[in-house]
């Protein structure tokens, strides 16, 4: 069979237009976006686990585009929230030529019976057991309608081949992402992927990794390596082991985790020496009263004193903390903008990612909303998180746009811009000369 | 030291920090969307070539530069000046 994998494009990252504005003028808004510019490891991994004998293809629609009159046998698509409506309209265009369209990923674990719709095979939760299988049945004309991963096996992530990046060599990516581990041990309200994949960990053995990093880097040489894992150094021994074997290979990284990788100063230093130089943390907020209402455990509320030291300490290794945020939390009101552009830019962190509160389908937090008649509407592809799509008790959906634009123009402006250069040549500068005292201390201490 | 030996010193100090094989500098390699050194690399990059060569840089003017060789031009003009100064 000929396959076609396909990414569908996102259709566009916000409506308002002052804020797109402010995206396509701001030289650190376009340099973030560069860097975070890649693609999910989702479908490279599918076409490495497709069964021999098969010819397999990947689109990244926001690369290249689909030819619908592409002689396929099977196409099959992916999507987050915000793609689906353009992941139908490529199944329904494939659907219409008499190719067999199957849809997975995050939306159609969460919307079976929307995919459903658009689509001949629904792939529900993780495909790695599911879609071998599917792609023999198909072949044998057999292909059912829904392969639900609870009817196979748990997914070992150990046994999951390396991603076929070479299918993906054709585009020039800045960063490529790999994953890990999967699942997060926090519970927040907010949250699709621990209510999909649970908040039990599963891990993919170092040595996996590191080939999986191998092969990215045969194709991309000069791409930084993302992880996409929800929270990568959970398990501190994992972390450990992984961060060891990065030092010993010659690529810069980043990933996503907890604030409290802060906690030791010794890991901290290791993970610099082995090329991390950004973390991306969810604070998610700056009021306490919210973070009591976000995550079940209190685990980010217990965290939220320490904040400023263990963002200073984190950054004091040359490591970056781009912070994350929400607006539009419940307890958010017209002195929260403020106050988020106040902790960004007094904890000098690096970067900033504030997203508008969003009820993603799956979450805890869109059954919620829905049950206060909170939800706007079912509109995906307006789910970017940079657009207001619930109603709030102290804002307009229109003032939270804006509110949302204030934000990122509080951090990224000239003199902020200059205060946060200023102050990361100071770390720098800090960290080189305690490197070289530690050397010094060292050389001495052997009697160099 | 002359500004002949400079280079290959620059060229480890980028390499260590950035992780990218000095094979891989050549001149006319845009730094940021090539080698894709990011801004915090390139400030501990700065920061380690003041340290080193003991020279003030400035890291705007840092911002001004494009390409590997560019930046190479750049630290070896401040270096020359510091030594005329020095």
């Amino acid at each position: 069979m000929r396959i076609l994998l396909v990414s569908p494009r996102g259709e566009f990252l916000c409506r308002s237009e002052g804020f797109a504005e402010f995206m396509q003028n701001s030289r650190e808004m376009r340099t973030i976006l560069h860097f975070w510019n890649g693609i999910g490891v989702a479908l490279p991994t599918i076409a490495a686990l497709t069964p021999e004998g098969h010819a397999v293809e990947i689109i990244d629609e926001n690369q290249e585009a689909v030819d619908f009159d592409g002689r396929y046998d099977l196409v099959g698509v992916t999507a987050m929230t915000q793609q689906a409506v353009r992941a139908y309209a490529i199944a329904d265009a494939f659907r219409a030529r008499g190719v067999h369209v199957a849809i997975g990923g995050i939306h159609a674990t969460v919307m079976p019976e929307e995919a459903a719709r658009h689509a001949d095979t629904v792939f529900v939760g993780e495909a790695e057991n599911s879609w071998p299988q599917f792609v023999t049945d198909l072949a044998h004309g057999v292909a059912k309608p829904v392969y639900n991963q609870a009817d196979f096996p748990p997914v070992d992530l150990d046994r999951t081949p390396v991603p076929r990046f070479d299918l993906l060599a054709k585009y020039r990516y800045p960063v490529i992402y790999v994953q890990a581990s999967r699942g997060c041990p926090h519970d927040c309200e907010f949250c699709v992927a621990s209510n999909v994949y649970g908040r039990r960990y599963k891990f993919r053995s170092v040595e996996r990794v590191v080939d999986d990093i191998r092969e990215a880097k045969k194709h991309w040489k000069f791409a930084q390596i993302g992880f996409a894992d929800d929270n990568l150094f959970a398990s501190r021994r994992y972390s450990r082991s992984l961060v060891e074997a990065f030092s010993a290979m010659r690529f810069s990284w980043f990933g996503v985790c907890d604030i409290s990788v802060a906690e030791d100063e010794v890991f901290l230093e290791a993970l610099h020496e082995s090329g991390c130089r950004t973390l991306l943390v969810g604070f998610e907020t700056t009021c306490e009263e919210n973070l009591r209402q976000l995550d079940k455990n209190q685990w980010k509320l217990r965290q939220f004193s320490k904040y400023p030291e263990y963002v200073e300490r984190i950054q004091s290794w040359g490591i970056g903390v781009y912070g994350s945020f929400i607006l539009g939390l419940d307890e958010d009101d017209h002195e929260t903008p403020q106050q988020i552009i106040d902790f960004i830019n007094r904890n000098n962190l690096m970067g900033a990612q504030i997203t508008i509160l969003t009820p993603f389908p799956g979450s805890r937090l869109r059954d919620r909303l829905v049950a206060e008649g909170r939800v706007i509407h079912d509109q995906w592809n307006w789910y970017t998180v940079w657009n207001a799509v619930i109603h709030h008790k102290n804002f307009s959906p229109e003032e939270l746009e804006s509110k949302l634009l204030e934000i990122y123009q509080g951090v990224y402006n000239p003199v902020s811009n200059a205060r946060r250069s200023e102050y990361f040549g100071r770390v720098c500068r800090q960290l080189v000369n305690r490197r070289a005292s530690d050397d010094e201390r060292r050389a001495e201490s052997t009697g160099a | 030291m002359t500004e002949s030996d400079l280079r290959p010193r620059i060229e480890q100090i980028v390499s260590r920090i950035s992780r990218i094989d000095a094979s891989e500098f050549h001149d006319d390699v845009l730094i940021r969307e090539e080698l894709g050194i990011d801004s915090l690399m390139a400030m501990e990059i700065l920061a380690t070539c003041e340290k080193e060569f003991d020279l003030q840089l400035d890291e705007a003017e840092f911002s001004c530069v494009e390409t590997v060789g560019e930046f190479f031009q750049l630290l070896e003009a401040r270096y020359a000046e510091q030594r005329i100064a020095g």
